[in-house]
Order: structure tokens, then sequence, then C-alpha cells
């Protein structure tokens, strides 16, 4: 208290100073209506500078809150955009995939047959062999289940082999990755009766359980002709860089088990 | 101590009435009006007390802003000069600044012009911002600055002309 008012009788002069000041200021902002207008100009911008501050920093920390709700209306769009071809026999749209919101929590491009672990499990419905895209592209099949977590087969791994097809002609063959680069697979088995040109977009086929039809994978980067085999060798750039990716979407197929039986 | 005080209320009156009687309407080149009250602000004493300084040149500002119809800049003016005006002695006068009434003796006269043109042309400038009150009017608060300035120095010179050889 004693240092308040040793601080107060210091300063005794700037603070007359200050209140005469503030004073006129009321005094000149009630005479004039011209200075009113400034004075009130200056006080929005300043007050909106205020809030404007206010709320970068509150977004900010409602940032993850945002990040959440972005990825569950992505998460819904998918799946509307998976099924919207689907119909059942009444014309009615029928949900064929169902989608689920996961993170990469383990990832790894360095070995020649690279698996990755994602935070959903057993408790979250997700089983083994479902497929794994992420908003760019496909990333693997899930392998083992635990109950928090899933091992993932990424599809930088030399075993795996996923249907895709060319998106213009749907000419189809078998994606492999070759263990060298990871932003590049090999598309064998195209007839080479089709058409192929570098830049051309590839797809998933849609002939597996684990992946809808038409989810892009990447851009044809290169090609061999084998005449004597009657094939291409196709190079595909992927759209996605697999090592990069956090959250992904696991996808459902609510038809597995039937088609599985039937096989 | 009691001629001190009636000195300065002579120059208060006297700055206040010349003013608004005779300065307010002159409107040398149609427009620039001296500001003759200011020699309030230098004359009082250089060691008077601060407080009741601040709240004379308050005080004087606020009557000039009533009696002329102005929203507040002689007040915002005064009042600042009011404030500063030790910081000033000390920039024009150095190790003289501690001597009563200097202004009027006992210094060098580019001493004396040092302070009275820091006073004008603050003061001034001060008061033709709070008038403009915007930055967009900045050419017009320079000329009126200058201008007003060099006018308020002739008619304060003058009149400490009058005052010595009285």
């Amino acid at each position: 208290m004693e240092q308040i008012i040793n601080a107060f009788l210091k300063n005794k002069k700037f603070i007359l100073f200050i209140v005469l000041l503030f004073f006129s200021l009321i005094f000149i902002r009630n005479r004039s209506l011209y200075h009113q207008s400034k004075f009130d100009k200056l006080a929005t911008s300043i007050t909106g500078e205020i809030f404007n501050s206010r709320t970068s920093i509150s977004e900010y920390f409602n940032l993850k809150k945002i990040n959440d709700e972005v990825l569950l209306e992505n998460k819904n769009l998918k799946e509307a955009l998976i099924n919207k071809n689907n119909y059942g026999l009444n014309g009615e749209s029928s949900v064929k995939f169902e989608a689920f919101l996961a993170k990469i929590v383990k990832n790894s491009i360095k070995s020649s047959r690279n698996y990755l672990i994602i935070n959903k499990g057993k408790k979250d419905s997700i089983k083994e062999e479902m497929g794994i895209i992420s908003s760019k592209g496909i990333i693997g099949i899930v392998n083992s289940v635990s109950e928090n977590y899933s091992s993932v087969i990424s599809i930088l791994n030399i075993d795996l082999q996923i249907n895709a097809k060319f998106k213009k002609n749907n000419a189809f063959g078998s994606l492999n990755w070759d263990g060298i680069n990871s932003n590049k697979m090999n598309l064998n088995d195209i007839s080479i009766i089709n058409d192929v040109n570098i830049g051309d977009t590839i797809v998933t086929g849609g002939m597996s359980t684990y992946f809808p039809e038409g989810i892009p994978i990447g851009v044809v980067s290169d090609y061999n002709i084998f005449l004597d085999k009657g094939y291409y060798e196709v190079k595909i750039e992927l759209n996605n860089k697999v090592g990069n990716e956090t959250n992904v979407y696991v996808l459902k197929n609510k038809s597995q088990k039937e088609i599985i039986n039937l096989e | 101590m009691l001629h001190e005080n009636i000195r300065l209320t002579k120059f208060f009156i006297l700055g206040v009435s010349l003013q608004v009687l005779v300065f307010e309407s002159w409107n040398f080149l149609g427009y620039v009006d001296p500001l003759f009250y200011i020699i309030f602000l230098l004359i009082y004493k250089f060691d008077g007390s601060h407080i009741p300084f601040i709240l004379l040149s308050f005080s004087l500002g606020l009557v000039l802003d009533l009696l002329t119809q102005n929203p507040g800049s002689n007040t915002i003016s005064c009042l600042t000069i009011g404030y500063i005006r030790p910081f000033l002695i000390n920039l024009s006068f150095g190790v003289n600044a501690n001597v009563p009434n200097g202004m009027i003796s006992g210094t060098k006269i580019e001493q004396r012009i040092l302070f009275v043109g820091l006073i004008i042309l603050i003061h001034h400038l001060i008061y033709f911002s709070i008038s403009y009150f915007s930055f967009l009017a900045y050419l017009n608060i320079i000329k009126n600055t200058i201008l007003t300035g060099i006018l308020t120095s002739i008619v304060v010179a003058l009149t400490f002309g009058f005052m010595s050889k009285k």
C-alpha cells in the first residue's frame, strides 16, 4: 500500500496530466460532432481489432475441435461419394461401404514390406481385410486387429496386389510395389489392345472387396510395351505420399462376408 | 510571491481577453489568427511550482475553448505544454535552466529563441492536429502550424520588446 502511495506521489504530475487530458478528451468529444464521430470510429476499430485477436486466439485453441469436425464431415462426404452409385432393388440408394475415421500412429516406408498402425481396433468395429484410404488415395489393408489398434499392410509392400484400372477406358490390371520408390508403383497385366498415355488417371477397380470402385490412386508416369507377351508394364505416380499421411478412413464393405462365401 | 501572483493573473486575463477580443478575428491572409495567449505559458517563472502550472495551463485552454467555441484544441495543447515545459526549459537553457525568471534576463538570445520557438511549434502542432483530427489533413496541419506560428512569434516578440522597454 505504501509503495502504491509512493509511486502515486512520485508520478503525481504525470497522473495529473493524464487525468486532465482524459477530461479534455471527454470535453472535446462532447462539444464537437466531428470529433465525436472520429472518436467513435477509433473506438470501433480498436474494439474490432481486440475482438478479432480474441477470435484468432480462441480459433487457434479450437483448431483440434474444428479439425475433428472437418474430419467427421469429410468422412460422411467420403461415404456418400463412395456409395453414390449403389442403388438397391427399389431404386433407393443403399450404403455398401461404411467409413470410420482413424489416425496413423506408426508408419514406415523404409522396408520392402511396410506395415503401419492405426489408432482404431476391435473396439471401434475394425476387422481384418478392411481397406484404408486417405483423402488423396489408398493406404493399405487391415492385417490384424487388437482391442484398440490395428496393423495395416501398406500399399508399399511388395507382397500386396491391388486391383486397379484406367479411369478413361476401364482397362484393369494389378497394382503392386517394386520396393524401390515410395511414390511409384507398377500396374501390370494391362492388355496391349488398350490405349495408354502418360498422365492417364488410375483408380481402384472395384473387383476386390477391400476398396470400392473409383478411388483415385495416381497417374501414369511411364510405360513399356511387351509385344511378345501382349501387355504393358505401366509405372504409376501415386497421388498421395503414404509416408506423410496422418488421417485415414477405414472402409467396411457390408457385403464382404457374402462375397467371400460365394467365392 | 504576491507580486508574482498578481503578475500571473494579469497575464492570464490579458492573454484571454486579447485573444478573444482582438486576435481571434484578425484573419490575417484570410484565415490566420495568432495565438497570443501562449505568452502566459512563456512568462511563468522557471522555478515556479509545476503542479499549479499544469492546472493553470489547463484552465487557460479550457476558458479559451469555452469563449471561442473551440471544441477543445486549446485545452489539450495548453495542458501538454504545461506538462512538458520543464523538459523544454532544460533542453533550451541547459545550465541556466534554474535561473529564476531566466527568460527575461541573464540568458543568451539563441536560448530564448529556441525556447519560445519550441513552445510555439509544439503548441501549434498539437492545436491544429486536434482541430483537424485526421491524418489526411497533414498538409493543412503543417501549413497552419507554420503560418500561425510565424504570426504568433511576431506578436510575442513585439510584446516582449514592449515589456522590456517599459
